[in-house]
């Protein structure tokens, strides 16, 4: 009997067809090898124990977020695991248990997002037809 | 070696047995049963790495995980 700290969870993510998107995030993408799996879905699991398993749209934004975790107190990279294998064999299931949650996707309030924004043409102002109608309104208030 | 990996707060206990010894097969096949009636899902490695659920005791399973029933957080 082996009693084991250390954990390679993230490691042993990547082995095993986990797509690694960042330092800390995985990406689950057509888990079709079970039954119970439902197809065409996508998951993120970011590192945590709650609230990160995120699925993902069409788009690649977070569509929702997950909360399930195995009961008791394990460590982060144990539960990112049996997230990991619950996702891939039995999905039903574990969505079933899951509480579900909407997420504000961050990508929308980082820094590349806001610099895309201030980079964006704005849209013209168009001063004078508010101008003419503010006129139209003083001169003839009543009528329609 | 055939390893069975039970999750738990301190990280995980790995136990060891030689699948040829009968004493340690059936000594992993009862804490395959114990574990499993306690809750715990059991998960093996199967080929290309690939991770499959299995609620019978396998023999011939390189590695088997437990983890604690999952519940909504």
């Amino acid at each position: 009997m082996t009693k084991t700290r250390a954990r390679r969870a993230v490691c042993v993510f990547c082995e095993t067809g986990f797509r690694r998107v960042s330092a800390s995030s995985l990406m689950l993408k057509g888990t079709s090898m079970s039954s119970d799996a439902i197809a065409e879905k996508k998951y993120r699991i970011n590192y945590g124990t709650a609230m990160n398993v995120h699925e993902i749209d069409e788009t690649g934004r977070v569509k929702l977020g997950l909360c399930f975790a195995p009961k008791g107190s394990l460590v982060t990279g144990d539960v990112m695991l049996a997230q990991k294998i619950a996702l891939e064999t039995f999905e039903r299931r574990a969505l079933a248990v899951a509480n579900r949650c909407l997420i504000v996707d961050l990508q929308l309030r980082s820094n590349a997002g806001r610099a895309e924004r201030a980079n964006a043409p704005r849209r013209p102002h168009d001063q004078t037809d508010r101008g003419a109608r503010d006129r139209a309104l003083w001169e003839h208030p009543y009528d329609e | 070696m055939a390893m069975q990996i039970v999750m738990d707060h301190n990280g995980d206990t790995r136990h060891y047995f030689d699948p040829n010894d009968a004493d340690a097969l059936a000594k992993a096949e009862e804490r395959f049963k114990e574990l499993t009636g306690q809750g715990f899902t059991a998960a093996v490695r199967i080929t290309s790495g690939e991770v499959a659920k299995t609620s019978l005791f396998n023999p011939t399973a390189e590695e088997t995980v437990f983890f604690p029933r999952l519940i909504g957080g």
